[in-house]
């Protein structure tokens, strides 16, 4: 084995000589690719840990995501990016977000939170630029089950 | 650049190096699954040796837990100098979340 170390030759330019920095000090070394499924599970982890955030997806892209999950190849990882829809260039993304959140949650606050801790975690963890992201927040959960839950003591504290 | 002795081998060799790497969580075919060479009797998913000026092609799963651009690059070091100076390209299919990792 030779070990003549990668000395990149500047013989072949590629095409792509405008291409950032960032990703690759590439061009003569080689290309690095990363999957759309690879930015969409990094935003929809990062869109989930913020706390008012019920859970994600909503009426088309839930049906996407449960048609994603019988293609072979399509991503097991359905639970993780439903609701998350991106767009990856070669130094950019774009984010698409459905997120249904908490009653009680302020909403503008709370996209904002899940604006800048996604677009934290996607250029920290892929090096892209995140060049915007859009929020749809397309239901409110309401804490039904915490209403029924008070209901019956009260009933039987009357009946005694 | 001349072509390496045994492309068979240095494929083999590189799926090795790419497998032990402490960031790759496991092989992957690509986006279209054409990252693969074939044997005989068998597959070696997850990396293809180009001919002449073509580049190694390499697909990984990454483990989630380090910045993807600081693995690339360590990872692309280690093939390239494996390959005696060639281009990588490397395709990040998919990241492994921690309680995905086998």
């Amino acid at each position: 084995m030779s070990e003549s170390t990668a000395t990149p030759t500047t013989t072949t330019p590629t095409t792509t000589v405008s291409s950032p920095a960032r990703l690759a000090d590439d061009t003569s070394q080689g290309k690095t690719t990363i999957a759309a499924s690879v930015v969409q599970k990094i935003a929809g982890i990062a869109a989930r840990e913020i706390s008012g955030v019920h859970s994600m997806g909503g009426g088309v892209s839930r049906a996407f995501g449960a048609i994603r999950e019988r293609i072979p190849g399509g991503g097991t990882g359905a639970a993780n990016i439903s609701g998350v829809q991106v767009e990856v260039g070669e130094k950019q993304a774009a984010i698409d977000l459905d997120i249904v959140v908490e009653y009680g949650a302020s909403i503008v606050e709370l996209a904002r939170a899940v604006r800048r801790n996604v677009i934290t975690a996607v250029e920290r963890m892929t090096g892209l630029e995140v060049i915007e992201v859009n929020i749809a927040v397309n239901d409110i959960h309401l804490p039904l089950a915490i209403e029924e839950d008070v209901l019956p003591p009260v009933q039987s504290a009357r009946v005694e | 650049m001349p072509s390496p002795p045994d492309p068979v081998a240095l494929a083999e060799r590189v799926a090795a190096a790419v497998a032990a790497h402490p960031a790759v969580a496991g092989l992957h075919g690509g986006i279209y699954g054409s990252v693969t060479t074939y044997l005989p009797g068998r597959r070696l998913i997850g990396v293809r040796i180009g001919e002449g000026d073509e580049p190694v092609e390499v697909a990984v799963v990454l483990r989630a837990d380090r910045p993807i651009p600081e693995a690339v690059r360590s990872l692309r070091s280690e093939i390239s100098r494996l390959c005696g100076g060639a281009a990588v390209d490397i395709t990040v299919a998919d990241i492994a979340l921690p309680d995905e990792v086998p």
